[in-house]
């Protein structure tokens, strides 16, 4: 199974992480380049086709995001933002976070995350789940529509 | 009891009545009176309603106009209760001295006088000028003998005199007097015993509630930032077995770097955890300190380590002495100089600038520099453990080193701080008692 127009935003600060995450999406299908980036900031310029992200070709929108809790747990601010945007508050959020703290599980899922993740250690374990996500998130799931993709479309 | 009380109520005057007296009370009664000024004494633990009690129900039980009584203790008498007819008079305080209250205050010897006016015991010119006319003195003492008040039942217009009965009478109500004060004083002592106690379980409840919060802290520091370099090395491994029949793949270079990179990261967190718990429970001895050999120290180990780059620093001269740990404030230094040189924008070269200040009692070292500045909100955070407010990315470090001179110069009495704007530099302080020949050693 291959993802061609399944465009993934990555928000993860530690760039070792975004390229195992990066590779094992490419690994298990995804051939629509994943977008990483490392700051909620450049984030929300992404989602608004901001700056270098204006062009709607290179930087197409996402059908899901992958967010890493990042330090002093900004990730969890970017994501109450998010649904904050009337334009990008139905957009599916899969927390992808190296730390299983109750409290920051709890935080991320009443700010409105759908799923959960805690990254592995292993790379090969990190295959299996990215494959499990893929399937889920772009192949089984219904995706919303957004109103972003009809302003920029 | 009965011998004793005759012997002094003979000192006392030539004319006893006791004889008569005695058999117009009824000894049931009196003995009805005094069961029930037990129970009351015993109920409260007030000790002014039990002194109110005290004098009241004497005059009472005795048939005498006034009495009063009082607290005492090596210092004195206090808590002065003086009943007239019933009601409460206010009296001033008062030593005791020569006269009988004075003797049976230091002898701990109840004393009966009918005839104060002749009684060779008595000053008859402070007896005139009371005008008592028949008085009772009896020292209230707990059951251990130790002395805790005084009782005195006194009549200035009633010639009738005081019985032998009445004394005895008297003499029973000071013992129960005497060992509810006692009781009463054991209680309020306990009471604040327990509140001094409630003081420092609060205190060390609050101790706790920090040191658990620095737990949390370190929990949460294990679980991301050392399995961060962590999942780096054994994925980075991982990827390179797949790769172990292409030795010529460039990748291979890169991914053995990351996890050299990686483990030198984990290894400078641990280091850095390790500091930090130490600097919590090390025994610091406080010496005078020349900062300007600490800030020169602090500068060599900055320029060896390297990690900064190129750097400009400038020292001012004459920097004070100040009272701490030599080797403590080079690492709180440091760590504030390798702070100021890591946060500067790309391409800008560090220029940093230390400086002192002196007050009275005080030093205060300045680290300023030329970097990108900490917006207000973010001011308190840095200090805290494990905070970081930029990503890997853009800027090394695992955001211990403030958290260590925080820890550092509370450690030491001393206090630190940050003024600053986004963009426009940072000005780190930390403030010192002052050191000098004075406060040497």
């Amino acid at each position: 199974m291959s993802y061609v127009h399944h465009t993934i935003l990555l928000l993860d600060d530690n760039p070792d992480d975004a390229r195992f995450i990066t590779l094992a999406l490419q690994r298990v299908g995804v051939i629509t380049p994943v977008q990483a980036v490392v700051a909620p900031e450049e984030a929300q310029r992404y989602l608004g086709g901001e700056g270098r992200f204006s062009d709607n070709e290179s930087f197409p929108p996402p059908v899901l995001v992958l967010l890493d809790l990042i330090a002093s747990r900004a990730g969890l601010e970017f994501l109450a933002w998010l649904r904050q945007q009337p334009a990008l508050q139905r957009l599916p959020v899969v927390v992808l976070s190296s730390c299983r703290e109750e409290a920051d599980i709890n935080r991320a899922y009443e700010l409105g995350c759908n799923s959960y993740l805690v990254k592995p250690v292993s790379f090969n374990t990190l295959l299996v789940m990215m494959q499990t996500l893929t399937q889920y998130w772009l192949g089984l799931n219904e995706t919303p529509r957004l109103y972003c993709v009809n302003q920029r479309g | 009891m009965a011998k004793e009380t005759s012997e002094i109520a003979a000192t006392g005057t030539s004319e006893v009545t006791a004889a008569v007296a005695d058999a117009d009370k009824p000894v049931e009664g009196a003995l009805f009176s005094l069961r029930k000024l037990s129970t009351s004494l015993h109920s409260t633990l007030d000790i002014v309603t039990i002194l109110d009690r005290v004098v009241a129900e004497s005059t009472a039980i005795v048939g005498a106009e006034s009495g009063l009584v009082a607290l005492c203790c090596g210092e004195g008498i206090f808590s002065f209760r003086y009943f007239q007819n019933g009601r409460l008079v206010p009296v001033n305080d008062w030593i005791p001295g020569s006269e009988i209250p004075g003797r049976v205050i230091f002898q701990t010897e109840p004393y009966l006088s009918n005839d104060p006016l002749h009684d060779p015991q008595i000053d008859p010119l402070r007896a005139t000028a009371n005008g008592v006319r028949s008085v009772v003195s009896i020292p209230l003492v707990d059951t251990s003998g130790e002395m805790v008040g005084y009782l005195e039942i006194q009549n200035k217009k009633s010639s009738t005199g005081f019985t032998s009965f009445d004394f005895e009478q008297l003499t029973t109500v000071a013992q129960i007097a005497g060992q509810a004060i006692a009781n009463a004083k054991a209680f309020k002592k306990i009471a604040q015993d327990s509140s001094e106690l409630e003081t420092r379980v609060a205190e060390r409840t609050a101790q706790l509630q920090e040191i658990n919060g620095e737990l949390d802290a370190f929990a949460y520091s294990v679980s991301h930032d050392l399995r961060a370099p962590l999942r780096a090395i054994q994925s980075f491994a991982e990827i390179l077995q797949e790769k172990k029949d292409k030795p010529e793949d460039p990748e291979r270079r890169e991914y053995l770097e990351r996890i050299a990179a990686a483990a030198r990261d984990m290894d400078q967190l641990i280091l850095d955890l390790l500091a930090y718990s130490r600097l919590s429970r090390q025994e610091l001895l406080l010496h005078t300190v020349s900062l300007a050999q600490v800030v020169r120290e602090a500068a060599d180990q900055l320029a060896l380590a390297g990690e900064s780059g190129a750097f400009r620093l400038e020292i001012a001269d004459n920097l004070p002495q100040v009272r701490g740990d030599h080797a403590v404030l080079v690492q709180v230094v440091l760590n504030l100089l390798s702070n100021a040189a890591k946060y500067v924008p790309e391409g800008v070269t560090p220029e940093l600038r230390v400086w002192a200040e002196q007050s009275d009692a005080k030093v205060r070292l300045f680290v300023q520099d030329n970097g990108i500045g900490i917006a207000s909100e973010n001011q308190e955070r840095i200090f805290r453990v494990f905070e970081r407010l930029h990503g890997v990315e853009s800027y090394q470090g695992n955001g211990i080193g403030l958290a260590i001179a925080r820890k550092a110069v509370t450690r030491l009495g001393g206090r630190i701080g940050v003024q600053s704007k986004l963009g426009e530099g940072s000005r780190f302080w930390i403030e010192l008692p002052r050191g000098g020949e004075a406060v040497s050693g």
